[in-house]
């Protein structure tokens, strides 16, 4: 390797570097990795999620992923294939790290010009030293022409996965002697250890040394592709709700598709693409979208209440009346969903049951005029005239001058 | 008044101890029978002479223990007495009271209850003249369970159980019979037939005439499906849809119909509902990993969920495959050494994993998966040299 640069930093945590610390309990190398190369590790799976797909590109001193501010990085050393060697690169961080190996013995197999990785593991290195150089330095492997590259970056911590925990867990398994290292990991990634299991909010695995080797299970798993919703789903479907709101359904559609191809089951996108595809009479498609949303939020009704009406209006009143008996199950208080409910059970023959939906809704709210010009219309279907003509009159007052019931009503009083 | 702990031994034991009382029934017929009550035996007409302990009467209201009436006595309430007992055990109150009414427990359920105590055992009613005799029959001399039997003890049990499918669990494990998911459906076996409980949560509103529409229209499907009939098997498969918007197998054939015809956003959304609707089954999962070929992070996020749901060797090394082309090489590694001790065929993780430690750096490791691999007769020419390369490195 030539020249390389040294951790961009302030000037403060340049002299931290050139003053890297032992911590006092890390008497050689290997206590070192047993203290401190599971959090690296950690650090280093969390990174590589964070960074996901992004291109990336190296400049001097900096790392440079498509779309994220650039990390300060300094290399630590590249694998060669050819030869089989892993070679130190001559910087700021690497001096420092050897600094700290002349001073400290116990630390004599970091002087190596080179080294054999069968022998000495540059991950282990990396991972073991990551937060001597800065709290917020993590490792990453990147391809190069002859093997590969092993940085140190700067950057904000982020959070690390129940993925990236696992694979910090099997990563450390490889380099720390005994068990003690596997509780402390766990704790200080959040989760609440027991041998048993262990849990972190809605998350856990298990664990198990069976003939010196670690198993590890998920516990409960999480029901979604993708746990967060990232920034440009969250944009894009601002941007489709806005479009909708204007009935601009082309570009609402055209957003919204984008939202659900970075993030399949986002519940919003999918209930609006329901709603536009419903609009344009695609109701197979509305039916699929919606029934997708009212999974992914099974507590709320309004996608369960759409999906009823696409049901309705493409002629399938069982699976219509079935749907609008889920939503109101779950809000029995929709005066939209009762009135939709009493005009299909209506529809179907069912004129009591259906009255009494209608009825209900009335109640919930009374100064609609939709549900009551429907009740009035039952009562008149069912023979019950004098109810119907009070419900004509009482819709009339509520919305004057309606065409269909001034027409019924006249009709009646006739 | 605190039958608590009655009421759930009761719910326990219901499966097992109904199953064994409709199958003694079953045995025993309208065989002429005899009740030995100083020597505690139950003969019936050509069976051998069975051990019973008498538990209680019972007329259209009341229950009264044996202990608390005078014409009984000796080895044969043994058991009763015991119970009896027991009743100062918290949760246990009815077996002190010498008259229970019925509205309090069921003879059957105490009958469930005593059998579940005496062991191999199970309750069975005679007339008597006050009413009914309760008795408690051991070592029952029953063997196979029919399957009419088995279905008598499910209705009975269905009582003490609101989920239907958990019942059928229950029954299968406490008679140590096979069952099987098949689709929307649970299937135990016994006596030669099948005893189906669809998915509560996906069955909903949906009559009985309504289920066995949707499982012929399945059937239908599958027939059109094997003689190629694409046409039929859509139109078996929306009727299916229309009748069961959350059926779990006509989504996940509808899915594979869309996907082979090219219209991948249906294909995509019909296994995205199986998800839903499945959550536990891995394969929606690995199909969409597929459909999401082109979107490589939402890929890795299939597999990874894929994993979660069946960690097997198959979505070990799925994903492991999927990290490593996202250049992801630890991690897939990890995926490869996982996959490994699952395997029937362990060629292909041992391939990967060598190649990816050999990528890593980690040649030892690499050495042993290459040398594994060729010594049981898989690999080629390629990953021989790749091997002698690994060996004569410095």
């Amino acid at each position: 390797m030539g020249d390389g640069p040294g951790l961009q930093e302030t000037s403060s945590k340049a002299k931290t570097l050139r003053h890297m610390l032992v911590p006092a309990d890390c008497p050689d190398y290997p206590s070192l990795v047993e203290r401190q190369a599971p959090l690296g590790f950690a650090r280093h799976f969390a990174l590589v999620e964070h960074l996901a797909d992004r291109q990336i590109q190296l400049t001097e001193n900096a790392m440079h992923p498509a779309g994220m501010a650039p990390m300060p990085m300094a290399l630590l050393g590249e694998y060669t294939r050819q030869d089989h060697r892993f070679r130190w690169a001559n910087n700021e961080l690497v001096q420092a790290l050897h600094s700290l190996a002349r001073d400290h013995q116990g630390y004599g197999s970091l002087l190596q010009e080179a080294f054999d990785p069968d022998l000495l593991s540059p991950f282990e290195i990396a991972a073991a030293i990551s937060e001597l150089v800065s709290p917020d330095a993590a490792f990453l492997q990147l391809p190069s022409p002859s093997g590969f590259v092993i940085v140190m970056v700067s950057t904000p911590p982020p959070e690390v996965s129940l993925n990236a925990t696992l694979a910090a867990l099997r990563e450390s398994a490889r380099s720390c002697r005994g068990q003690e290292w596997l509780p402390s990991l766990v704790r200080q990634l959040g989760f609440q250890y027991s041998p048993r299991e262990c849990t972190r909010g809605d998350e856990s695995f298990v664990h198990q040394f069976r003939d010196g080797r670690l198993v590890l299970a998920y516990g409960e798993t999480r029901p979604r592709l993708r746990k967060e919703p990232s920034p440009a789903h969250t944009a894009l479907v601002e941007q489709g709700l806005i479009a909708f709101s204007q009935e601009n359904f082309d570009t609402a559609h055209q957003a919204f598709t984008q939202a659900v191809a970075l993030d399949p089951q986002s519940y919003k996108a999918n209930l609006y693409l329901g709603r536009i595809e419903l609009h344009r009479e695609n109701f197979a498609r509305a039916a699929l979208r919606l029934q997708l949303a009212a999974h992914l939020e099974p507590t709320r009704t309004f996608a369960l209440s759409q999906l009823a009406i696409c049901y309705d209006r493409n002629n399938q009143p069982t699976l219509a009346l079935r749907t609008r008996r889920k939503a109101l199950a779950l809000d029995p208080d929709d005066s939209y969903s009762q009135a939709h409910l009493g005009i299909l059970l209506g529809r179907a023959g069912q004129l009591h049951e259906g009255i009494e939906a209608l009825e209900a809704a009335v109640q919930l709210d009374e100064h609609r005029a939709y549900p009551v010009r429907e009740l009035a219309a039952l009562y008149q279907k069912s023979g019950r005239i004098g109810e119907a003509v009070r419900a004509y009159e009482h819709a009339l007052a509520l919305e004057p001058g309606h065409a269909y019931a001034t027409e019924q009503l006249r009709k009646l009083l006739v | 008044m605190n039958n608590s702990g009655f009421l759930e031994t009761v719910a326990e034991k219901a499966p097992l101890g109904f199953a064994r009382h409709f199958a003694f029934c079953e045995l025993v017929q309208d065989r002429p029978l005899s009740i030995d009550v100083a020597e505690a035996l139950l003969h019936f007409a050509g069976l051998e002479p069975m051990g019973i302990q008498l538990i209680g009467t019972f007329s259209e209201q009341t229950f009264n223990w044996v202990w608390s009436q005078s014409q009984f006595g000796g080895p044969a309430c043994d058991l009763a007495e015991h119970l009896r007992a027991q009743a100062s055990v918290p949760g246990y109150d009815l077996f002190g009271m010498p008259e229970l009414p019925l509205s309090m427990a069921h003879p059957f359920a105490i009958g469930i209850a005593c059998a579940g105590v005496a062991g191999e055992a199970c309750f069975w009613c005679t007339p008597v003249e006050s009413g009914f005799l309760l008795l408690i029959v051991l070592n029952p001399p029953v063997e196979a369970l029919s399957f009419r039997a088995f279905s008598a003890a499910f209705a009975a049990s269905a009582e003490y159980y609101p989920d239907r499918r958990q019942l059928l669990e229950t029954m299968a494990e406490q008679l140590d019979l096979p069952l099987e998911s098949r689709g929307d459906s649970l299937i135990c076996r016994c006596g030669g037939e099948e005893f189906a409980v669809q998915s509560a949560p996906t069955v909903g509103l949906l009559t009985t005439a309504e289920i066995q529409e949707v499982e012929r229209l399945l059937l239908e499907a599958n027939e059109c499906g094997q003689r190629r009939d694409f046409v039929g098997l859509r139109r078996c498969l929306e009727s299916a849809l229309a009748l069961h918007s959350e059926s779990y197998d006509a989504h996940r054939i509808m899915a594979g119909l869309e996907m082979a015809e090219g219209n991948l956003e249906d294909a995509e959304l019909h296994y995205l509902i199986c998800d839903q609707l499945q959550p536990r089954n891995a394969q929606p999962l690995a199909a969409l990993a597929k459909i999401y070929e082109g979107r490589p992070s939402l890929a890795r996020d299939a597999r990874r969920r894929a994993l979660e749901v069946a960690p097997d060797a198959f979505a070990f090394y799925f994903y492991g495959e999927e990290l490593a082309r996202a250049g992801q090489f630890l991690q897939a590694q990890q995926m490869m050494e996982e996959a490994l001790p699952l395997s029937d065929n362990p060629g292909p993780p041992l391939e990967y994993l060598g190649r990816f430690a050999a990528i890593l750096g980690r040649r030892q490791v690499a050495i042993a998966a290459f040398s594994r691999l060729l010594e049981g007769g898989a690999g080629d020419e390629n990953l021989r040299a790749e091997l002698e390369r690994l060996r004569n490195l410095p």
